[in-house]
């Protein structure tokens, strides 16, 4: 429990950053969105149904700071945990290049999500591909920093195995 | 094995049934959009304090490293200044003449006696953090009498709407958002349209006739009929103008007259007497 709390924190904190980010000037193209790593973190270390429940607490944290629509970017985070959660078992999300490589899809797939819910509701006049994979490629150089982030929690709360399967994985 | 796959049956399950339930608060918050902003002022009221304490972090490292910057070239500019020291003089005079005019200016922009409203100068302190609305932050909620339906204005023109308000920070829609409208009157032709947000950098003004006489440079200026913004404020010049085949309107794009980017200082109108008042109702009619 007290790791999806600290997630949800962490989330926060990372929201601050990107109005942070946008604010000083950050171009929207290179702004990082790290809620998705936050969910890539969940579907690996948390198959749970806490675990979606906290990804779509996320969505809607997320959706709650722009004031427009609530629920795409909610439906979006739990659609990729969703996705995620089947892969979990194959993938070897500890190493800092597969962390990226699943980021950056996720990002593409959340935002995919986000914009056609966001255009269908006419909350957006519509997205352009390159600031999606400007988006995607940000997210996915910043997520294993924030993946060791969330994973030095994980460590501390369930000190015998952060995950099921990773040693399997590994090998 | 059997209770990880019950675990993943379970996950699939609640997945489906949040994201069912994201999408019908999606169509819900779509027809009602005060769902969004009273959930955004909850956020706002947690995100504004630490958005506030990281400006004056931002400030603070910036003056530092100025002062940083400075000190360094103060070796080298001292020789060169001190050659300059009489001529300096003279201009300092000038400069706290310039000063002087300066607060007045200030004094008189606060007070927006030109325009005849009253209003509140506020700090941008934030923008939309996922980039896909167009808004921003400002460090000035309903603690100070700002309300939702506000107009924030800039002395080069219109910023945008207030849209939500927590107890110390407000979010601002920018008029160049897809969602924003704003009835505006083309000097010169006085050509009455809506200007809607059309991109980055661009808006676009629409219901204008094909046989509407525009051309590139003409400003749009603030109707006062929406009775948002005060009357007479610049909200853009008409960059490109296109006069299609077919169809009843023409094609124009109007480039804002402020630099959304660059925002570090708004006014938000609290009462106008240009803005026209709603009309009276008709007893009995």
């Amino acid at each position: 429990m007290m790791k999806r709390a600290y997630v949800l924190g962490i989330g926060l904190l990372l929201v601050i950053a990107q109005g942070l980010l946008h604010h000083l000037g950050l171009p929207t193209w290179v702004l990082p969105q790290g809620l998705v790593t936050c969910v890539v973190f969940l579907a690996f270390y948390d198959c749970s149904v806490l675990g979606v429940a906290t990804a779509f607490l996320l969505g809607i944290l997320l959706d709650l700071t722009s004031a427009t629509l609530v629920g795409p970017w909610a439906a979006a985070f739990v659609a990729v945990y969703l996705g995620l959660t089947f892969l979990s078992q194959r993938l070897f999300v500890e190493s800092p290049l597969v962390a990226m490589m699943v980021t950056g899809v996720s990002m593409m797939v959340a935002g995919s999500i986000y914009l056609l819910l966001a255009f269908e509701y006419q909350a957006i006049s519509g997205g352009d591909l390159a600031t999606l994979l400007g988006q995607a490629l940000a997210s996915a150089l910043v997520s294993p920093l924030i993946l060791r982030a969330l994973a030095r929690v994980g460590r501390k709360s369930n000190p015998v195995a952060l995950r099921r399967g990773s040693v399997i994985s590994a090998v | 094995m059997r209770q990880e796959i019950s675990t993943r049956t379970h996950v699939a399950v609640a997945s489906l049934c949040l994201f069912l339930a994201s999408l019908f608060l999606t169509a819900y918050s779509a027809r009602n959009r005060a769902v969004a902003t009273i959930g955004n002022s909850v956020v706002l009221a947690l995100v504004s304090p630490v958005s506030q304490l990281a400006e004056m972090v931002r400030d603070g490292i910036g003056n530092v490293w100025g002062r940083y910057v400075y000190l360094v070239d103060a070796s080298s500019d001292n020789e060169r200044l001190a050659g300059r020291v009489q001529e300096l003089e003279g201009q300092l005079s000038v400069l706290r003449e310039f000063e002087r005019e300066n607060e007045r200016l200030r004094q008189l922009l606060n007070f927006s006696v030109d325009h005849g409203f009253r209003s509140m100068g506020a700090s941008v302190i934030g923008s939309d953090p996922s980039g896909w609305i167009r808004g921003i932050v400002i460090d000035r909620g309903s603690a100070h009498g700002v309300r939702q339906g506000m107009a924030v204005v800039h002395s080069k023109g219109i910023v945008g709407q207030v849209v939500s308000v927590s107890s110390n920070s407000s979010r601002v829609l920018l008029v160049n958002d897809h969602s924003s409208g704003v009835d505006v009157v083309v000097q010169g032709s006085r050509a009455r349209g809506v200007v809607e947000g059309a991109g980055e950098r661009m808006c676009e003004l629409k219901f204008i006739t094909r046989e509407t006489p525009l051309k590139v440079g003409d400003v749009a200026i603030t109707s006062g009929m929406d009775r948002v913004f005060p009357k007479g404020l610049v909200v853009g010049t008409v960059s490109e103008v296109n006069v299609q085949s077919g169809g009843l309107f023409q094609t124009v794009e109007v480039k804002p007259a402020v630099d959304f980017s660059r925002l570090e200082e708004v006014l938000v109108v609290l009462s106008s007497a240009e803005i026209a008042p709603p009309p009276p109702s008709k007893k009995g009619a």
